[in-house]
This record gives structure tokens, C-alpha cells and sequence, in this order.
């Protein structure tokens, strides 16, 4: 996988032949971010804390991540306390709520002001919102690397501004690196293409940084395909490494439902198209007037809507607030140490995922893992059709159609109170395959067999986050 | 009581929304106020989650507000019409939150933010909501804040001076590139210098020379128009620029000959090429 090339040679810093080896994981989401990336990224730098590495991760500091989606602290209590985390002080300045933090001009013009700003980040590097953080983010690595000699950099994307720091630190000092490129940057997962072309500022940015990456990982299939086909000159260091789930976010096993009104539920952020939303609303009043079943069921639908000054206030909550008498409850987001006992109380999930044959989404997993029944509002042509074709409780990809929905939420209903606890158990059997731990350690193991072959772990290490606390989980 | 002054420039378009949201504003303990640039009949039936207030129309304004608010940008209407309303002078006066609830109102929102130091200014209703429960938690804690904060902000200042600088600035510019400057001949010598003067910004150098020939064609010197016109654009690069100085000028040529014939060669060619219909692609 490393084609040849060799890392340690003379003159290069690290932390030296007896010591433990130094990775650097610049991580922009790391927790307490409330992100659905940060349950990777905890993961991530607990399974190269438990494979022997000193980790130092690099974020941004707290305050920023209020502007945006607000902080976990729940998802912290899952970190290796050996885990060094600095935070550097970058804050979204399109994010900005505190009017007197405002200049006139903004005041006045704020549409224009935010494109001026886009063009300014564009004109650092080619990524519209996060291209000014360029400089602070070159300069963190580095002295970083200066501070404690690195033996490796594990860069996770978005944003993609990380990369040409992740350049600086390679140009510099010659630090080997892994790209957990996740989605990918010119594949565009949403609308299913090209974001852009090789030959464009972002693409040439692209090709000259995967050149050099000693691995680089996605999340499913298509995404790393695209990659092949796009570089197969690098396809040997591109490597899947699935979301999966955390097996500490999973309730207890549930029997089927009795005596009482179904309850269906989402989670997760609310960034998808208002249009998928409201043909699943659509759907679920169909369903709900038609079957006896659903004639009292509630949909529960908890996450972030919207971010800053748009936060609680979009078309996602306007739809979902004037769907309040079908039974439509929204409940605002939900700390990671209370996801079990909120699927507990669920009796089937619903999947709206937007984009298609590229998106998987993480939250795919972590609803199979639950043993519950699982409506799908996406498209037909989708990976999380891919991942859900084996799980029995799924009630297939039907498209965004309210109609077909409204059957889809009649199947799930009736999957909910007629398959029994061993119906469940096989079905969580199927999602076992893809715990967090078991896609991340292998990943781990071979890139720390690269860079230091004598202290790759043999047998896979569990870390903090993995562990099931007692009783939570019985899968 | 926390009370919470909004400022709106829009008619709000997710009622529910903002319903749920007052709801949880008056369980917080807050009081809400709106002020709206547009008649407040147009925000759907609120009940008593919030007094309603519409900023003085251009009728109640004094003749110096509105010759004022018609040599203003639109950006900056909202606040002339706020500035000196009784109403809005006294709630915002009162206000532990202000809240712009759109991107038209942030200017008012920005300047009461400015003159109010003591009272919390965000934009949009979560931050608001927000600012209220962090009031609602530490009413003490704020209440040593407004002490410390009283009076206008120094930001305020320089704006103001600013502002009151540029209008000066533009009415001057206003009077010696009118109609009734253009009479004089040492005005329009001065002009076709001062077009092609270096070191001037390509667009205030456009919109100078389109408004100083407009007015010479209005007096009948269409000579000296061209020669503006010529002046100018030979120091344009930029074609976009060239292009808003030149295409109204196009427009009036057919009906115009005369000055069809004053344009010079280069101007005549730099209209030509603008004015031209795209070519097709295959």
C-alpha cells in the first residue's frame, strides 16, 4: 500500500525509535461538537490510542460549535483520557448571531457580505466557507509537529480546507499522512456526479494531496470506486471504512408492541430537502388515516433543525410544526447518553436520507442495530438500500412518493406488533457486521503496520467508546 | 419581566414558527414587542403573544426625514424610519433583547444594538430564545452589566461620522454634476479632466461620467458628452464597467442622431461591440 515509498528515513523529526509513536488527528467536529461526524472521530482517535499511539487531535474550540449545532458533552464521557486535544480559535464567521459582532456593512448588505466573505475564503483556498481557516490551520500543524514530533497525521474531511494544511505539514516536514476522506471531496454524494473537475483549482488541489497519502479511506463502496476510477493510480491505498455504530447507542432487545399507539421515530439533523420531508409527511397522514394500526401513532422526530440565525426557524419546522395534529412531535436534539433510552421507546424507525447512489449516511446503521423496523424515504437507487437489502425488518426503498411511503409506514406498522423478539435478535444479527469498531481497527491496524511494522496490534483493541456499558445492550 | 424588542422587515412567513416561538418566549418570562417596516395587518393573528408596531410611513415623516429617506439607500429606510418613533425610541430603551428577525431589519437592529449597550442584540429567535433563558437563569448578573454599559458605542460614533461625511460628500457631488452646473463652461472643462483622472475607481469613474453627461445632454452639450463619454471609458478595463456607461448611452443613439455623429470613432466601435447581439453557437 505504500508503493514503494518509506517513511523514518533520516532527518525527518518523530518521535523516535523507542518511544511511542505520534499521530496528529486534525479532526474539525471532534467532540463535544454535536456533529454526526464527531462519533467517528471519537472513535477514530481512541482506536489509534488503543493500538499505542500518542494522539494529539486538533479542532476548533468549543464556542465555535455553538453557532452551529451546539455541543454534546455526552459524547466526551466516551474519550481516552490519554487523548490530547487542542482547539484552535476558528469560529464561522457566517454563523455570527451577536448583531453588535456585526460591521455596517454587514448590517446593511448581509447577503452581499456573506458572498464577499465566500469570494475571500475562495481566493485562500478553493472550499467557500472554511477557506480562510487555511493560514491558522497550516500554522497549528506545524507547530504542533514542532511541539511533539509527529510519526503520522490522520486528516478527516470536511472541511476540506484540512488538506492543504494536511500539505503544509508534508511539505515541510515530510509527515506521512492518511486522508479519512469520508464522502469524498469531487464526487458530489448528493446529486450523484462530479463536483468538480480535475483540472479545476479544487481538483488540482485534490489530485497533488491524495498523490502523496499513504491510505485513504471512505465510507462506502460507490464513494471509493469514483476515487478508483478518478486516480487508479492510487486505487491500491483507497480503502472502505463504513460509518458503522456505536454498540453503546443501542437499547435493550424489544418484543413486539401491545395495547397501545405505535410510536415511529427519526433522528438526526434535519439538512435534508424540504421536499423529501414533506412527501414523508405526506405519506405518514396517508398511512395514518388509512390503517387502524397507525389511527393513534405518533412520529417523533428529534434532531437539530437548522443552524445560527436560521436555527428552530425554516421550512423543515414550519412543516413539521403544521403537521402537529397527524401525530407529528418534534422533540429538539438529543444527548448522546439518552439515544438508547429514546429508541427504547421507539417502535420503528424512519430513514430520510437525501442524495443517492454515493450517500449512506450514518444513521443507517445505527437504526438496523436497533432491531427495529425501518421505514426508508429516499431514493430507490441509494447505498443505504445497498446496506438495508439483508436487514428482514426493512420495508424496502419505495422512492419519495407519499404514496408508496404511506405503504411503507403501513408495513413497518405492521412489522412493529407482529415479529417477535427472535425476529429482532436475527435482524440485529445483520447489523452486527458493521459495529464502528469492527470497520475502524482494521483500518487502524494496517496504517500503523505502515508507518511503524514492528507495533501493529495483532488482535483487535477495544476501545473506550466500543465498550457496552452493562445491561445497555444485549446485541 | 425580560422585555424583548423585534424589528422585522418582512412579512414573517412560517407563522407557526413564530407562534411556537413567542409561546416559548412568554414561558420564559419575557415580554415581546414588534416593530415592522410594513403594516402589521400582515402578520396573521399573534393573539396577545406580542404588541405589534409599524414604523412611521413616509406621510408622518418631517419634509428633512423625507427628502432624507429619498436620497437614501433602501438598506438604510428601515432606520430613518425607526429613528425618531417615539415608540420605538422608548421600547428599545427598555430592552433586555433585540432582535433583528430578518436580514432587512439587522441596520435598525444594528443601531439601536449600538445605542443600547446594555441589552442583548441578536439575529434570529433561537439566539434570542437563548438570550432570554441565559437572563431568565442570572437576572442579577445582567442587571450589573447595564450599569457599565450606558450610552452610545465608539463604533457608533465613527459610523455616524462616516455617514454624516459620505452624505455631504454625495449631496456636493450631486450639485456640481447637475443640470444647472453644466450651464457653466469651467464646470464641464473640469469634468472631462476630472473623468479621466487617475487612480479613480473603475465604477465611481462610470457612474460619475454617466450622471455628468446625462446632465450635459439635458442642457444641450452634447459635444462635451462625448467627450466625457470618450474620456472615460478609455481608463475602463473592465468590461461589465464599460458596459454600464456605455449601453444607456446606445439605447438613446438611434433616437438622437446628432450625437450619434459627436461620438468618436473608439466609443462608436466600444458601443457597437457591446450593443451587438450574442453570436450563436452551434
Amino acid at each position: 500500500m505504500n508503493n514503494g515509498r518509506t517513511f523514518g528515513e533520516p532527518g525527518r523529526p518523530s518521535s523516535g525509535g523507542g518511544a511511542r509513536p505520534h499521530v496528529i488527528y486534525l479532526a474539525i467536529g471532534f467532540p463535544p461538537a454535536a456533529k454526526s461526524s464527531a462519533y467517528r472521530m471519537r472513535e477514530t482517535a481512541n482506536q489509534f490510542a488503543a493500538a499505542g499511539w500518542d494522539v494529539t487531535v486538533v479542532t476548533i474550540v468549543d464556542e465555535a460549535w455553538e453557532r452551529e449545532y451546539g455541543l454534546d458533552h455526552s459524547l466526551a464521557e466516551g474519550l481516552d483520557p490519554a487523548l490530547r486535544v487542542v482547539k484552535l480559535p476558528l469560529f464561522r464567521e457566517d454563523l455570527e448571531t451577536d448583531v453588535r459582532a456585526f460591521s455596517e456593512g454587514r448590517a446593511l448588505a448581509h447577503r452581499r457580505w456573506l458572498s464577499n466573505l465566500r469570494r475571500r475564503s475562495l481566493s485562500v483556498f478553493p472550499e467557500p466557507v472554511f477557506g480562510g481557516w487555511r493560514p491558522a490551520l497550516e500554522k497549528a500543524l506545524v507547530q504542533v509537529h514542532r511541539e511533539h514530533p509527529a510519526d503520522l497525521l490522520v486528516t478527516t474531511c470536511s472541511p476540506y480546507v484540512n488538506l492543504a494544511a494536511t500539505w503544509k505539514l508534508w511539505e515541510t516536514h515530510r509527515v506521512p499522512y492518511v486522508i479519512d476522506f469520508r464522502d469524498g471531496w469531487s464526487v458530489d454524494v448528493v446529486n450523484d456526479g462530479e463536483s468538480f473537475p480535475k483540472d479545476s483549482v479544487a481538483g488540482r488541489w485534490e489530485s497533488k494531496v491524495l498523490s502523496q497519502a499513504l491510505a485513504v479511506w471512505h465510507v462506502n463502496e460507490p464513494i471509493s470506486r469514483f476515487y478508483r476510477q478518478r486516480y487508479p493510480e492510487l486505487a491500491d491505498r483507497m480503502r472502505i471504512v463504513r460509518n458503522g455504530y456505536d454498540a453503546a447507542a443501542i437499547p435493550p432487545l424489544a418484543g413486539p408492541v401491545q395495547g397501545r399507539p405505535l410510536v415511529f421515530g427519526y433522528l438526526g439533523a434535519l439538512n435534508l430537502p424540504v421536499e423529501l420531508l414533506d412527501a414523508v409527511l405526506q405519506g405518514w397522514r396517508t398511512a395514518r388515516r388509512e390503517d387502524p394500526l397507525l389511527a393513534d401513532a405518533t412520529f417523533e422526530v428529534r434532531g437539530h433543525i437548522g443552524a445560527a440565525w436560521a436555527r428552530g426557524d425554516n421550512a423543515h419546522a414550519e412543516l413539521l410544526q403544521a403537521a402537529a395534529d397527524d401525530g407529528v412531535i418534534v422533540g429538539g436534539s438529543v444527548p448522546r447518553a439518552e439515544v438508547p433510552a429514546l429508541y427504547s421507546c421507539w417502535d420503528a424507525v424512519v430513514l430520510m436520507v437525501t442524495g443517492g447512489r454515493y450517500m449512506t449516511s450514518g444513521k443507517v446503521y445505527e437504526y438496523m442495530a436497533t432491531g427495529l423496523p425501518v421505514v426508508s424515504a429516499h431514493e430507490v437507487e441509494h447505498d443505504a438500500s445497498t446496506v438495508l437489502s439483508t436487514y428482514p425488518l426493512w420495508t424496502g426503498a419505495v422512492g419519495l412518493e407519499p404514496a408508496d411511503l404511506a405503504g411503507a409506514f403501513r408495513r413497518a406498522a405492521d412489522l412493529a406488533v407482529n415479529t417477535t423478539e427472535a425476529d429482532r435478535e436475527k435482524a440485529r444479527e445483520q447489523a452486527r457486521q458493521y459495529a464502528r469498531q469492527a470497520q475502524l481497527v482494521p483500518a487502524v491496524r494496517e496504517v500503523t503496520g505502515l508507518v511503524r511494522p514492528q507495533r501493529a496490534p495483532t488482535v483487535p483493541t477495544q476501545s473506550r467508546s466500543s465498550r457496552v456499558p452493562t445491561g445497555g445492550d444485549r446485541s | 419581566m425580560i422585555e424583548v424588542l423585534m424589528v422585522t422587515g418582512n412579512v414573517p412567513g412560517r407563522v407557526t414558527v413564530l407562534v411556537d416561538a413567542l409561546e416559548k418566549f412568554r414561558a420564559a418570562g419575557a415580554r415581546v414587542r414588534i416593530a415592522s417596516t410594513f403594516d402589521p395587518e400582515l402578520i396573521p393573528d399573534l393573539g396577545d403573544l406580542a404588541e405589534l408596531h409599524m414604523l412611521p410611513v413616509t406621510a408622518e415623516l418631517s419634509p428633512r426625514l423625507r427628502r432624507k429617506l429619498a436620497r437614501t439607500s433602501s438598506a438604510r429606510r428601515p432606520w430613518l424610519r425607526a429613528q425618531h418613533d417615539p415608540w420605538v425610541r422608548r421600547y428599545a430603551r427598555q430592552a433586555d433583547v433585540l432582535v433583528a428577525m430578518d436580514g432587512r431589519a439587522l441596520h435598525t437592529v444594528w443601531q439601536l444594538a449600538h445605542r443600547h449597550r446594555g441589552a442583548d442584540a441578536v439575529y434570529g429567535i433561537a439566539p434570542a430564545l437563548r438570550a432570554v433563558e441565559r437572563r431568565s437563569a442570572d437576572p442579577a448578573r445582567y442587571r450589573r452589566r447595564r450599569l457599565g454599559t450606558t450610552g452610545p458605542s465608539p463604533v457608533l460614533v465613527v459610523s455616524t461620522a462616516r455617514g454624516q461625511a459620505l452624505d455631504t460628500a454625495k449631496a456636493l457631488l450631486q450639485g456640481v454634476s447637475g443640470k444647472r452646473a453644466m450651464r457653466s463652461g469651467a464646470v464641464r472643462w473640469f469634468w472631462e479632466r476630472a473623468v479621466a483622472a487617475p487612480g479613480l475607481p473603475e465604477r465611481y469613474r462610470a457612474e460619475v461620467a454617466r450622471r455628468v453627461q446625462t446632465s450635459m445632454h439635458r442642457v444641450g452639450y452634447p459635444e462635451s458628452a462625448s467627450r466625457i463619454v470618450a474620456a472615460a471609458s478609455a481608463k475602463l478595463s473592465d468590461p461589465a464597467v464599460k458596459a454600464k456607461l456605455l449601453v444607456p448611452l446606445a439605447e438613446t443613439v438611434p433616437a438622437e442622431d446628432n450625437v450619434s455623429e459627436q461620438l468618436s470613432p473608439e466609443v462608436t466601435d466600444d458601443v457597437t461591440t457591446i450593443t451587438a447581439p450574442p453570436a450563436r453557437t452551434p
